[in-house]
């Protein structure tokens, strides 16, 4: 299917299907650091993949990524992007060390964020598993301490190797003072999109 | 006046002495620099792919090492430069993820660089300098008045090839 063709109304559903995904996640996100977490309702972008880096606010900030791939009934990637001060505050946090100001994190900070993106990601999955009734297998997580655009890259890449349009669907997730902690990122392949559409009833043009 | 002129991802511009490209954020894909010192004109380019044949989409030539070196060298050529001539250096092709399972394409960034390597060779350019792979992101500035490429990362500091 050609993503560009899109109807207003299955884009709305794409939306409506990611909401749900991301109110789960920042709610396991939530229990994990015993604060509230909020969601931005979720941003489409359908854009050209050499284009989709330009959805970051500064290509060049200093991040930390999570990534992980999805099989199974949908063909995915998910990437989490947290700035990366933020995240080192989120790995003392459920280390329960003081938070250190150091340039990379540590092995055992990386190994707390990659569990923290796998936790939410799961959480993401798992309301979509139910809702649209279909099996979904994320793989391990990967995490990369970078600019925000080198972490992007590799993952447009992929999508990249077959199609010249993807699809980013961006989940802000905030705190009660609107403060942004990170972002979710669903990114469906365009077969896969295809079956999400199917499941809600929407998949004719 | 000397002006900047941005490269993004997918695109390559050729400007002339005393002009700067840069391009930023290069995790896997790769940046490569080519320079007549004898006209100072030079190119850059910001490649996402190592090959233009196993994509189903084509229209941008710039996205694939093959197709973007090809046009990216011709224009150099429409401008008086010589191959013999260019200087190629290269930046990035970095894998910035590692995963417990490696999956075939996680060496993508290494394919740029060993696609843009072979590529060069072909067409009789040196590949003077290089600062590609491992696992970090870089950014490049290319200055066409003296032909030397910085390379800048927020984690591993900055080089001059």
């Amino acid at each position: 299917m050609d993503i560009r063709e899109l109807s207003p109304l299955q884009l709305d559903a794409l939306k409506e299907v990611a909401n749900i995904g991301a109110g789960h996640a920042a709610t396991a996100l939530s229990q994990l650091v015993h604060k509230k977490i909020l969601i931005r309702s979720p941003r489409l972008g359908l854009l050209p993949v050499d284009e989709a880096s330009q959805m970051l606010e500064d290509p060049e900030a200093l991040v930390i990524g999570i990534y992980l791939v999805v099989r199974g009934d949908l063909s995915a990637n998910v990437v989490l992007i947290f700035p990366h001060d933020d995240a080192l505050a989120l790995a003392s946090m459920l280390l329960g060390k003081q938070p250190q100001s150091h340039e990379f994190p540590s092995p055992l900070d990386e190994s707390a964020l990659k569990e923290v993106g796998s936790i939410v990601t799961c959480a993401y999955l798992n309301a979509l598993s139910q809702l649209i009734h279909i099996s979904l297998i994320p793989s391990v997580p990967g995490l990369a301490s970078d600019m925000s655009g080198a972490v992007i890259d590799r993952v447009l890449i992929e999508l990249g190797q077959m199609e010249d349009y993807v699809l980013i669907i961006e989940t802000e997730l905030i705190d009660v003072s609107q403060k942004v902690m990170g972002y979710f990122m669903f990114l469906p392949h365009p077969s896969s999109i295809e079956t999400i559409l199917k499941a809600v009833g929407v998949a004719k043009m | 006046m000397n002006e900047v002129t941005r490269v993004e991802m997918a695109e390559f511009k050729i400007v002339h002495n005393p002009d700067t490209l840069v391009t930023s954020a290069l995790g896997s894909c790769i940046g490569v620099a080519l320079y007549d010192p004898e006209l100072k004109i030079g190119g850059l380019a910001h490649i996402m792919l190592p090959d233009s044949s196993m994509a189903r989409e084509r229209s941008n030539p710039a996205k694939f090492a093959d197709t973007a070196i090809e046009a990216m060298v011709e224009g150099l050529i429409k401008r008086g430069a010589e191959c013999s001539r260019m200087e190629a250096k290269l930046a990035g092709g970095a894998c910035m993820f590692s995963f417990a399972g490696k999956s075939p394409l996680m060496d993508i960034g290494e394919k740029n660089v060993a696609a843009a390597r072979l590529i060069l060779r072909g067409k009789g350019i040196r590949i003077v300098a290089e600062d590609t792979g491992k696992n970090y992101g870089r950014c490049a500035e290319f200055c066409c008045s003296t032909g030397k490429l910085k390379v800048k990362s927020l984690t591993r500091g900055d080089k001059e090839l």
